[in-house]
């Protein structure tokens, strides 16, 4: 550590530790730690007491209010129907733009309006049975929100929006190109869709854009971006055993597997620190290693399943190794 | 209030309030130049550790199968007993070997999966099930490892269940619970005084996680329907007990505080509690995850808060899910339980404004 290292601020990791050693006696500890802000004192709790009670209740309250309508749902007529979504709309569009968008509660608001537009495109679709497939609701709900999620400011809109084009995707193969399989091809077209959202979302991130310094959206979107190419790899190697090696695009899928892990772990590695993303790729590693030696093992071998325990356990460890190092060396970058 | 301290301030300052001495003071200055406090793995690398762990008992007891030296059900047993002595004799001596370490985990779990399933193959559930509850405690005794700890626990916890379910006691529960729901608080509360405990200090970060979580799964039962495997309990009994040592909590957040328990403040938080239990006495789970939720704020903890919050939004949905009334009744409860509390918050505020001192 170098000299000054007195002057650097305190945090809980230093007083655990203090602790752990035996310097700091338990008073000394629980006072420590309630002058640095870990333990709260009765100006916390009165906050977190009071955004608790306005999350509970909201929400409590919100769906009590869909609950009521559910059950008078099917006596309501067409115009009561209509009117009631539209009005809630409409209300919480005023409160929102009233209560401004800055504010949590505001946000909230837009999310619940963005919401109630899919109450309204459903009921639309079933008073007037327009015969439209399943994915033109989703699509039309997504297109509709988007002027809000652009003004919102709010990640779980975006998500939501998100969440929709990547169900009006699937539920559009399904339906309209390929009813029975799920291609590699889809696997590639939602590897799209995800990894553009995640490129987009980096380079505003890089822009200094606030409101996406929420760090769990970021998970979300490279986890499925992951993921989507996760599946399609793990058909290959299984497929290639098999001797049933059909698709083509199953090589695109493989090499965009490989890309994509490589590229992520450099750049979250060198450029942007995230420890829990890097361990998202590990894992990914360890899934598609372990599957492509069992898959290229004899199973009837005694040493085989012996070999691939000790691949398992050899991953878990250099994944954690490497994880730990890492965070030790960003952690002496900073001071 | 919360302010950037740096080690140097906050070092004199413990020592001007006679909470260090002062010759202590060059100790801790020269602990912290000296020797660079450990980075604790993250959540996620201790998961990523016990899911893989998990993942090679398969391969290792397909390799035993294979190699055909477990035939019999003395000899799984007998290959499970070794395992598990091997494993804790060598991790003792393992000092610095990460592999090793992992090794002898996955090893550790196989040789439990085969001794106690052997055992209940020879013998009987009865008697499988207090061998892995014997062979649990012995565990977080002798093998010094939290995923270990922390994955112990709840086997016990499982095995207490099994035990219930074979004696025909399925109200033995609520002793369960409360004891669990008694031990993670301690675990958690005295946080401080456990830290600076030499044989605690390594016990009580997995013993505190694993009570809270077998807590939790154990009250998932009370949102299962009754079945074979679920036999009908009064779920109110465990309600009582969760909400007791509820207020025990509170109690004792605001002593910490100085908060006055006559004062007005403690009686509408605390008669709000009785209140709220007595609506909720028929889901214990959403009691269990409000203690979860304190202990998490108390001790700025946002890993048992996140748990806190995935199994209060289980317990809240499944409450209204199950509740047998009309959804009409439902949605009068709901709409009423959210205008209580969001009046609750604006009598709080208007009767006790932010800028107040302390009762």
């Amino acid at each position: 550590m170098p000299p000054n290292s007195l002057e650097t601020p305190i945090t809980s990791y230093h007083l655990y530790w203090l602790a752990r050693t035996n310097h700091l006696t338990h008073q000394a500890l629980e006072y420590a730690l309630r002058r640095i802000g870990t333990v709260p004192d009765i100006h916390a709790w009165r906050k977190f007491i009071d955004n608790l009670l306005l999350l509970l209740g909201t929400a409590l309250l919100l769906v009590g209010i869909i609950f009521f309508f559910a059950y008078n749902w099917a006596d309501m007529n067409h115009l009561v129907k209509f009117g009631v979504l539209q009005a809630g709309i409409l209300g919480i569009a005023l409160f929102v733009s009233w209560r401004g968008l800055e504010f949590i509660s505001g946000q909230s608001g837009l999310l619940a309006a963005a919401t109630l537009v899919g109450a309204l495109l459903a009921v639309y679709g079933q008073t007037y049975q327009t015969g439209a497939d399943a994915y033109n609701l989703f699509l039309s709900w997504a297109i509709l929100i988007i002027p809000w999620v652009l003004i919102s400011a709010f990640a779980p809109l975006w998500l939501l929006l998100l969440v929709l084009f990547n169900l009006s995707l699937i539920l559009y193969w399904e339906q309209v190109i390929n009813p029975y399989v799920p291609s590699t091809e889809l696997f590639l077209w939602l590897f799209l869709l995800n990894g553009t959202t995640m490129l987009a979302w980096e380079y505003a991130h890089a822009q200094g854009v606030t409101w996406l310094q929420n760090h769990w959206l970021r998970v979300i979107i490279f986890s499925a971006t992951l993921a989507v190419l996760i599946i399609p790899t793990l058909q290959a190697i299984i497929d290639l055993d098999h001797g049933r090696y059909r698709n083509s695009l199953f090589a695109v899928a493989v090499l965009l597997y490989v890309a994509v892990t490589a590229l992520a772990l450099w750049y979250y590695r060198t450029r942007r620190h995230d420890l829990l993303l890097l361990a998202a790729c590990l894992l990914g590693m360890l899934i598609v290693i372990t599957t492509l030696v069992a898959e290229l093992l004899p199973l009837q071998e005694a040493f085989s399943w012996l070999f691939i325990a000790l691949i398992v356990i050899g991953q878990a460890t250099f994944a954690t190794k490497w994880l730990l190092q890492t965070a030790k060396t960003w952690q002496l970058e900073t001071e | 209030m919360t302010e950037q301290l740096t080690q140097r301030t906050l070092i004199d300052e413990l020592v001007a309030q006679n909470r260090l001495q002062p010759e202590a003071k060059a100790l801790v200055a020269n602990a912290f130049i000296t020797k660079e406090p450990e980075t604790p793995a993250p959540w996620f690398v201790t998961a990523l550790i016990a899911v893989s762990a998990w993942l090679s008992v398969i391969p290792f007891i397909g390799f035993f199968f294979a190699l055909e030296i477990v035939k019999s059900l003395a000899s799984i047993m007998a290959v499970g007993f070794l395992l598990i002595i091997g494993t804790v004799l060598l991790h003792r001596f393992n000092r610095n070997g990460l592999f090793l370490e992992q090794l002898l985990l996955a090893l550790n779990f196989t040789g439990q999966v085969l001794f106690i399933v052997g055992i209940g193959l020879d013998k009987d559930v009865i008697t499988a099930a207090l061998a892995a509850w014997f062979l649990e405690i012995v565990l977080i005794s002798v093998y010094r490892d939290n995923i270990l700890r922390f994955i112990a626990v709840l086997i016990a916890t499982l095995s207490a269940l099994v035990l219930l379910y074979q004696f025909a006691i399925p109200e033995g529960i609520h002793l369960l619970i409360v004891l669990l729901a008694i031990g993670a608080s301690w675990y958690w509360l005295a946080e401080s005084r456990h830290l600076t405990d030499n044989m605690m200090k390594t016990l009580y970060q997995p013993l505190g996680y694993g009570f809270l979580v077998a807590l939790q799964i154990v009250l998932l039962l009370s949102i299962l329907p009754t079945s074979q495997w679920v036999p009908p309990v009064t779920w109110a009994y465990s309600s009582w007990g969760l909400t007791v040592l509820l207020l025990t909590v509170e109690y004792y957040i605001m002593r910490t505080n100085n908060v006055m328990v006559s004062s007005p403040r403690s009686l509408v938080i605390l008669g709000g509690t009785s209140l709220m239990a007595l609506l909720l006495y028929q889901s214990p789970g959403i009691i269990a995850s409000i203690i979860l939720l304190s202990l998490g704020f108390q001790r700025g903890n946002r890993v048992l808060m996140g748990l806190a919050l995935v199994f209060l939004t289980v317990f809240l949905t499944a409450f209204y899910y199950y509740l047998n009334i009309t959804l009409l009744i439902k949605s009068i409860t709901l709409i009423s339980t959210g205008l209580t509390l969001l009046i609750l918050r604006l009598v709080l505020k208007q009767v006790f404004p932010q800028h107040e001192g302390v009762a």
